[in-house]
């Protein structure tokens, strides 16, 4: 994959298997937002949405629709930063945001991301050196 | 009804996807480990498969060969989807039923589905 020509020349740009890595994870969470939304013009379209019960289910369908935009931020955000290893899975990594340490078990090209916290603001995580 | 299982290791994509399509009457089963999906089919029995193609220790091939060679599932329609870009060669060397690109639209998985599986299958969309 090649950037295009305006990108080229940015120091640190992300480029080959993290670069598609962040394409496909950007393109999941498009797909879960574009699904929940798509879930709530279902239930507006069919009257649905005026009982206490379906309001309340649809008013977390909402917020689960925003974390997945949120989501799309955090990676446009990593992308830009220049910043995207690719990892396997097995690879041990750390959590820049929340500090938690965890087995990266996705599959190979797709972004780290933390388990607890969902950030991608991860690194390889190396074991202190004392002494 | 319809009766689907939904395969990725995606959460958000396990939720969502299961969820539209129970809005759009289908019955949903969801798996997001790829070492459970043969017994699940097996237990569930569904009427189709959907299944991510990039999922920690998928071997699609081997996967969809099983599927084939198994007397109960042999005839069930499997239909990829992904967000990866080379869904249209993946199908065409494992021999699935459909492929489906994320992110989709309502009618376009109701069509994939009605296409996959050979029925007039019900929606809201």
């Amino acid at each position: 994959m090649t950037l295009a020509p305006s990108r080229a020349g940015k120091p640190n740009a992300p480029t080959g298997p993290s670069m598609e890595g962040a394409l496909h994870d950007v393109t999941n969470a498009v797909a879960a937002a574009r699904s929940y939304g798509e879930i709530l013009l279902l239930r507006a379209r069919s009257g649905s949405m005026s009982s206490p019960a379906t309001m309340e289910d649809s008013t977390a369908l909402l917020e689960s629709m925003l974390r997945e935009l949120e989501r799309v931020g955090d990676i446009v955000r990593t992308v830009r930063g220049g910043v995207i290893e690719a990892y396997q899975p097995g690879d041990v990594l750390a959590c820049a945001d929340c500090g938690y340490t965890f087995v990266h078990r996705k599959a190979a090209g797709k972004l780290g991301s933390c388990r607890r916290c969902k950030s991608y603001q991860v690194t390889r995580w190396k074991p202190e050196t004392t002494g | 009804m319809t009766k689907i299982l939904v395969v990725d290791d995606e959460v958000s994509i396990l939720r969502s996807t299961q969820l539209l399509l129970m809005d759009m009457g289908f019955e949903v089963v969801t798996c997001a480990e790829q070492s459970h999906v043969l017994d699940t089919l097996r237990k569930e029995r569904p009427d189709l498969l959907l299944q991510d193609v990039r999922m920690p220790g998928l071997d699609l091939d081997r996967l969809v060969r099983a599927i084939r060679q198994d007397t109960l599932l042999s005839r069930l329609p499997i239909l990829l989807f992904s967000a990866s870009m080379d869904l249209d060669e993946i199908q065409e060397r494992v021999g699935a039923s459909g492929i489906l690109e994320k992110p989709f639209k309502p009618t376009e998985i109701v069509q994939a589905i009605a296409a996959a599986t050979g029925q007039t299958v019900g929606g809201a969309a």
